[in-house]
């Protein structure tokens, strides 16, 4: 079988594959799962930091995510927030620790809040915010995730702040690398009653006790700091030395394989009508919308994560 | 209206009611997955009615759907899990 044998056989309805394209079998249709299941499993043993072959590349800012905060805020009638650099360091320390007690949440498993983290790089507040992500490839999409979640974009958006801190950091967190974006929002006034709020949670608290929605969390005690590694403070970029990004190599393996199945459905659904061959077999059409509308939904999926 | 416009209708709601979902609930990876694995049931209960009202119903047929719509939660859950 010659190579032009085997794609009329595998794309084209013909004698040899019962008048329906060989990848619209249901044997090929098996074959297009399994390269989808496999390859990603595949790229997934890579991504494994013990095998170091592939790795989370970002190019995330602090440069770009101020200045895209800032242009939201501007958009909604907002001043912009100046660039503090005690909430920057708050939201450093909160990114290391992240990394020491590997974890992705608010709080840390040992019970140390955002807030502390402000105290401890003796921020004194009257509003207090954060907005925390991980694993997005470009601040565009960052913050695209951020503003289409309303505790974020609440948080962006809010006329309390004045000032914003960021921290942008890569490393591996519970045994994935990431690069971790720590968001760090604030009103500055020493002594004043605060009042903080998360991605998640709205809190309103008097001098020394937070509450999330009305409930009592943790006092807000400064924590013990113990920094592993922080970037220095000017640092405009975060950018893990690998080689590919695992995601966009995954959506990369999806889309090509996908390809190839709507082009074997477009080839044989227009030989078929041109040749007004009878079968009994699925709507090729169905399957084109179908198979297209879900991926329009993967290029809305981020890889990224916000809390 | 024939049988056939009706069908390609109501597979044009069911997509757009997904992409609705899908472009709201775009933060919250688990809903995007609950809905991709909803979509591609009612397409697979699209194929089967399709079919039946053709006159060209064949287990074989209820299959491919099947596998299509099993293509289709790969592709999403594979990027999200």
């Amino acid at each position: 079988m010659t190579f032009t044998s085997k794609l009329r056989h595998w794309f084209t309805p013909h004698h040899t594959n019962n008048f329906r394209a060989k990848l619209l079998h249901n044997s090929g249709l098996i074959a297009i799962i399994g390269i989808v299941i496999v390859g990603n499993v595949f790229l997934r043993l890579l991504d494994n930091p013990a095998f170091h072959i592939l790795g989370f590349t970002s190019s995330v800012t602090i440069d770009e995510v101020v200045r895209a905060t800032n242009e939201k805020r501007l958009s909604a009638g907002l001043k912009p927030l100046s660039y503090s650099e005690k909430l920057a360091d708050a939201a450093r320390r909160k990114a290391a620790n992240m990394f020491e007690e590997n974890y992705w949440a608010h709080n840390s498993p040992s019970g140390k809040s955002p807030w502390g983290w402000f105290m401890a790089a003796g921020y004194n507040y009257v509003y207090a915010g954060e907005n925390l992500a991980k694993d997005f490839g470009n601040t565009s999409r960052l913050m695209d995730a951020w503003m289409a979640s309303p505790t974020h974009r609440e948080n962006i958006v809010s006329s309390k702040y004045s000032e914003i801190g960021l921290a942008v950091v890569p490393g591996t967190l519970q045994g994935q690398e990431t690069v971790l974006v720590v968001q760090f929002f604030g009103a500055p006034n020493g002594g004043a009653v605060p009042s903080v709020a998360t991605g998640n949670t709205t809190v309103q608290a008097p001098a020394q006790v937070a509450e999330v929605k009305g409930t009592k969390v943790a006092e807000l005690v400064a924590p013990e700091v113990q920094i592993i590694q922080i970037a220095p403070a000017s640092s405009p970029v975060a950018i893990v030395p690998a080689k590919y990004n695992q995601f966009d190599l995954a959506r990369a393996l999806n889309l090509g394989t996908t390809a190839l199945f709507i082009l074997a459905l477009i080839l044989d659904l227009y030989i078929a009508e041109s040749q007004k061959l009878t079968r009994r077999v699925g709507n090729n059409w169905a399957h084109i919308i179908f198979i297209n509308l879900i991926l329009l939904a993967t290029t809305i999926v981020n890889a990224g994560k916000i809390m | 209206m024939t049988t056939s416009r009706i069908d390609y209708c109501v597979l044009a709601i069911l997509a757009t009611a997904y992409l609705i979902f899908v472009f709201n609930y775009q933060t919250v990876p688990k809903y995007i997955l609950i809905s991709t694995i909803v979509f591609a049931i009612t397409y697979i209960i699209w194929g089967v009615t399709h079919h039946l009202k053709s006159k060209n119903f064949h287990a074989r047929v209820v299959l491919e759907y099947l596998l299509v719509a099993l293509l289709g939660v790969a592709l999403v859950s594979t990027l999200l899990l």
